[in-house]
């Protein structure tokens, strides 16, 4: 499915469904968030992403109303979570990073305690209950203890449970997390299929995740935003550096040398038999240069093409720092 | 209100699915029924003589032995309900559902609160036929056994409503219990304290005390200083509730 096309959407005016603004979290003297601004459109999915314990939950947290901001603002649907925080978590489903379920009830019980205390009118318990079980599959678990359910199931669980009362905006804590890679692709599945009109911020380290599902990424490194655009853009816009891969029908001698030696170019990396994957200073001169040079040794260029950054790449270019532990728990 | 009701079922529910409410409804009918078969035996083996000289009764000579028993049987049991009420929900992480759920905190803890007080109600229910055994061996005034009954509800009351709060604090049961146990027993004991230091601070002092043998309640009269006295420490300690659940040392 393709969701680029909600990238193009203004994420002003009435359209803008999420707001936060110089959003800040600091615990005694460590700064867990700071200044964390970026919208979300209505209809949009946005993947937060960015390395463990760079602040992707307590800026949900606080979004959410768990954790008081030391600073700044977040709106949903223009309601401040600070002035009219139930007015805000009506307008919300969460899902925290471990499913918040009780391990002793029944799916069902369970949904419906969630139905109660979200303030769903009682006579639409029975259709959102139905509707959250279908399109979480738990048709079959429906009857079971929760306790007693596999890490997959439970997460759906948690899933049902964020989406049960039709929010206007989802907030899904690493949806993913833990789970099998058959899960994942589930899970995936089904926050697509349930996003809709809802709008979605997915935080998650996994960048091909936030690649498939989301239409903006907002990075977020060290407590603070290094980035936010669509994938597109960063994939292409990003950096000084890019990659061109030349493949070519002979390969004389000295080619690999010459190529070089251009002006412009960083390295040159054979790519397997008569192919080389340069890498450049952007810019098209350049390509035209090495295609002439290619052609000119008599080589007989067979393709030359401009590689593009996969989001990993970007993100490491914005993220030089290891994984470290996340400490905010 | 319905909210309220929710939360109060999820509770009662969260109690009897795992054997908590068990094992504290057998440990509380094993002390409290230990201390009634004590108490009458002591009553019984009375000497008719005595019945004849002194002004006997089961209000004056009974109650309060079993009073004794009833005190130390809330104090052991009591907290064990009250130590998982928030502490269970931190360490589940289910606390985030209901933060993150349209309603206060004011009313989170009180469906909390009075899910717990009807788990306590529903024990101490279970001690109503003792007081149908003294109705056969003697002629109980009901209005005082109905009075004592207040008096276990209010003792009970407090010391979950310290519970809860010991509960909000941490998200280790154990050191919640011991909580409570610290922010508990000075009023218990406070009115050994007072004896010792006499005069009118030892009358203010006295005045704080909580405990079933010193309510007036098993003796029939409904005592305003004490429906005051546990009713300001009930609230207060679920207001204190509210007040750390809404606080900014949630991580």
């Amino acid at each position: 499915m393709d969701y680029s096309r909600r990238a193009g959407q203004d994420p002003d005016g009435a359209m803008r469904m999420i707001e936060i603004s110089d959003l800040t979290k600091v615990y005694g003297n460590r700064v867990a968030v700071w200044k964390v601004s970026f919208r979300v459109a209505r209809g949009e999915i946005v993947g937060f992403i960015g390395p463990n314990g760079a602040g992707k939950t307590t800026t949900m947290r606080m979004l959410t109303g768990f954790v008081p901001p030391s600073a700044g603002t977040a709106t949903v649907a223009g309601f401040d979570v600070r002035e009219q925080p139930l007015e805000v978590k009506r307008r919300i489903g969460y899902l925290c990073e471990a499913p918040p379920v009780y391990r002793e009830m029944i799916v069902r019980d369970y949904l419906r305690f969630v139905a109660q205390i979200k303030k769903v009118p009682r006579e639409r318990h029975k259709a959102l209950i139905g509707r959250a079980i279908e399109l979480c599959g738990l048709e079959e678990v429906s009857h079971r203890m929760i306790g007693h359910l596999s890490k997959g199931y439970r997460q759906r669980v948690g899933l049902a449970q964020a989406i049960l009362h039709e929010p206007p905006a989802l907030i899904l804590d690493e949806p993913t997390s833990g789970l099998d890679p058959m899960q994942i692709i589930e899970v995936r599945h089904l926050i697509k299929r349930i996003s809709g009109d809802q709008t979605v911020i997915l935080s998650t380290h996994i960048l091909p995740e936030a690649t498939m599902i989301c239409s903006r990424v907002v990075v977020i490194n060290e407590g603070q935003v290094v980035a936010e655009d669509t994938i597109d853009n960063l994939t292409t816009g990003l950096g000084r550096i890019e990659t061109v891969l030349v493949r070519v029908a002979t390969e004389p001698e000295g080619l690999e040398r010459e190529l070089s030696a251009l002006a412009g170019v960083h390295d040159v990396e054979r790519d397997g038999q008569r192919a080389y994957r340069i890498r450049m200073e952007k810019g098209s001169e350049i390509r035209q240069t090495i295609a002439k040079t290619v052609v000119e040794s008599g080589a007989g260029l067979l393709e030359l093409s401009r590689e593009r950054a996969t989001l990993e790449e970007v993100f490491l270019q914005l993220v030089t720092r290891e994984d470290e532990p996340e400490a905010q728990r | 209100m319905r909210l309220i009701l929710a939360i109060i079922r999820r509770e009662i529910h969260g109690y009897f699915v795992s054997p908590i409410a068990y094992t504290v409804i057998a440990g509380f009918l094993l002390i409290s029924g230990y201390g009634f078969l004590k108490a009458i035996e002591t009553y019984t083996s009375i000497s008719p003589l005595q019945f004849a000289l002194e002004q006997i009764s089961i209000q004056r000579d009974l109650i309060p032995r079993l009073n004794n028993w009833a005190n130390l049987a809330t104090l052991l049991c009591v907290p064990a309900l009250s130590m998982r009420l928030f502490s269970e929900e931190r360490k589940g992480g289910t606390i985030e559902l209901l933060l993150t759920s349209p309603m206060t905190t004011g009313q989170l803890v009180l469906g909390k609160y009075l899910g717990a007080f009807v788990v306590y109600a529903m024990i101490v229910a279970m001690t109503v036929p003792y007081m149908v055994v003294l109705g056969r061996i003697g002629n109980p005034d009901w209005g005082a056994v109905v009075a004592t009954y207040i008096g276990y509800a209010l003792f009970g009351g407090v010391l979950l409503a310290v519970g809860l709060f010991a509960s909000a604090i941490t998200e280790n049961q154990i050191v919640a219990l011991v909580i409570t146990y610290a922010l508990f027993l000075p009023f218990f004991l406070i009115d050994e304290l007072a004896t010792f230091v006499g005069s009118e601070v030892g009358d203010v002092l006295a005045g704080l005390s909580v405990s079933l043998s010193k309510y007036q309640f098993t003796q029939g009269v409904i005592d305003t200083h004490d429906l005051v006295l546990n009713g300001s420490l009930i609230f207060l300690f679920l207001f204190l509730s509210a007040q750390v659940l809404d606080s900014s040392r949630w991580r």
